[in-house]
């Protein structure tokens, strides 16, 4: 499917190619050496070149970010609908939740190394830790958002709790859990990294450290381009999805 | 034969005394409104016939048995459609049926074959976001019809529709009635709506609500929307309105908060 590029995509768009002529122009203007600074031309010859030797650590960290993730949906949704079907739980647990959220995750990251070792689980625990978050405050309000007299009107035809978590809680709450998904998604990538940049063998994260100590800074770049592709990649693919199980959202009012 | 009869209902929300000692009697194949100003106690009346709610007091018998405190035989409609956003039309109405264990391609087959009296043929598929609010009303009142069609209680079914799309609505539900026979018990505070389509009316008072006059309309019918403009419902319509000044007088309140019911 082709698409032609609308006049909202324009503006950002041709934005984003100036401030790159800017960027090579400017390389080239005051003669900025690449270990400091490359080129974008560069940086994108070493994509390509360097892509055979980046490419065991791109399937390495989207490993950890898609189980991170995966996991992270999975635990988010036990922990909301306990929480909502338990307003005591909810009411304990919810601050506390809110509170962990300004702990920053690089001052975490360590410890899970020192805890889980250099293997692929502390970077899953990582991604998982700031994926968990987004999903499960925005489930947590969507189960909130349902409407009483919707749930009351179902029951007084005899609606089981089955029948409303299925038709009314889930369904209403799938706007709020996707707009918690695309953030996470992005997240994903940046927690796995993370969890490399902290101690690894592996993974995007290993790869630029082991990049910048040896100076290729380009190489550093192209890894910055790559996760960007990445990360964009996914929320795509949440977006996609949010398109194909919410069709009622993308329709257009009154079109009788 | 008696559809409805409710005797002595009280019901208090804590210090909130909202229903006195209410009596309704809703006749086989019969239409019978409520009529009464807003807040007080129309709709807490409905959740406790309709066994969502427990009175403090009071019988409720439907077809003759007792019925309180418990749900899933009268079909309710709300003021809000209160359809599903995301059930095509088809889907939303048919979650009666599927809630009394049909499986769904029969259920749709049996609510596809009333789209047509319910004028909304074409419109199976749609979702409730693309109909005008007339068609998620009746959409809705389809659903409530599925869900028991002898008995029905609609709440202010089409308090928020426009004046033209109300009337409409008026002779389309007169129709309907005729055409399926239910007993209805109709709550509004609109009093030509009340005259127009009821076989009698319970005129309630202000909070605590009780039952202020019984008014039987007997209009032939069917009845068109000439109806309004006979002298029959001039006058009855005038007996109505003498009542609510007499209420208005009683309270010492002003004219004006009671007339616009
Ligand atoms: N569950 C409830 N708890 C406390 N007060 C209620 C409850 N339901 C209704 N009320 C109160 O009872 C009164 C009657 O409400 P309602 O039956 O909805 O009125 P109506 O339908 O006639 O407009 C209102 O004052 C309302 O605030
Ligand atoms: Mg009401």
């Amino acid at each position: 499917m082709r698409k032609k590029i609308s006049p909202n995509n324009l503006v950002p768009i041709s934005f984003i190619l100036i401030l790159i002529m800017f960027w090579e122009l400017s390389t080239i203007i005051w003669k900025i050496p690449g270990y400091i600074l490359p080129a974008p031309s560069g940086i994108i010859k070493t994509l390509f070149s360097a892509y055979s030797l980046m490419h065991p650590h791109i399937i390495a960290t989207l490993k950890e970010a898609f189980i991170g993730f995966s996991l992270a949906i999975i635990l988010s949704f036990i922990t909301a609908f306990i929480m909502d079907s338990i307003p005591l739980v909810k009411k304990a647990i919810y601050p506390l939740i809110i509170t962990s959220q300004t702990i920053p995750i690089i001052s975490v990251a360590p410890l899970i190394i020192i805890w889980f070792g250099y293997g692929i689980l502390p970077k899953i625990l990582i991604a998982l830790l700031v994926c968990f978050f987004p999903i499960l405050i925005s489930l947590l309000d969507g189960l909130a958002s349902t409407d009483d007299e919707l749930i009351n009107l179902l029951k007084s035809m005899g609606a089981n709790k089955i029948f409303i978590i299925k038709n009314v809680k889930l369904p209403s709450a799938l706007p709020y859990l996707f707009s918690g998904l695309k953030i996470s998604a992005s997240y994903s990538i940046m927690g796995a990294i993370i969890g490399e940049w902290v101690g690894a063998k592996e993974g995007l994260g290993y790869f630029m450290i082991l990049s910048q100590k040896s100076f290729y800074i380009d190489r550093v770049f192209s890894a910055i381009v790559v996760i960007t592709i990445l990360s964009l990649l996914i929320f795509k693919i949440v977006c996609i999805l949010e398109r194909q199980l919410m069709p009622w959202q993308f329709i257009k009012e009154n079109d009788h | 034969m008696k559809a409805i009869e409710v005797t002595g209902i009280n019901k208090s929300f804590g210090d909130l005394e909202v229903l006195d000692n209410i009596s309704i009697l809703v006749e086989k194949n019969h239409f019978v409104s409520i009529l009464g100003p807003s807040g007080c106690g129309k709709s807490t009346l409905f959740n406790i016939i309709s066994g969502l709610q427990l009175p403090d007091s009071g019988r409720i018998l439907i077809n003759g048995k007792d019925f309180k405190g418990k749900t899933g035989r009268i079909s309710y409609m709300h003021q809000k459609d209160l359809l599903l956003p995301w059930k095509t039309v088809l889907d939303n109405v048919c979650i009666p049926l599927i809630l009394k264990k049909i499986p769904l391609p029969d259920a749709r087959k049996t609510a596809v074959g009333y789209f047509k009296s319910f004028g909304l043929e074409g419109f199976e598929d749609a979702y409730p976001s693309q109909l005008s609010g007339g068609m998620r009303q009746r959409a809705a009142l389809l659903r409530t019809f599925l869900f028991a069609s002898d008995i029905m209680m609609l709440d202010e079914p089409f308090g928020a529709l426009d004046a033209i799309t109300r009337s409409k609505m008026h002779l389309w539900l007169m129709n309907i009635c005729s055409k399926y026979q239910p007993s209805v018990l109709f709550i509004t505070h609109d009093i030509d709506e009340a005259i127009l389509l009821s076989d009698k009316i319970y005129l309630f008072t202000k909070r605590p609500a009780r039952i202020k006059k019984t008014i039987g309309v007997n209009i032939p019918r069917p009845r068109s929307q000439d109806v309004l403009t006979s002298s029959q419902f001039q006058a009855l319509k005038a007996e109505v309105i003498n009542l609510l000044y007499e209420e208005a007088e009683e309270n010492g309140n002003n004219l004006g908060n009671n007339m616009s019911l």
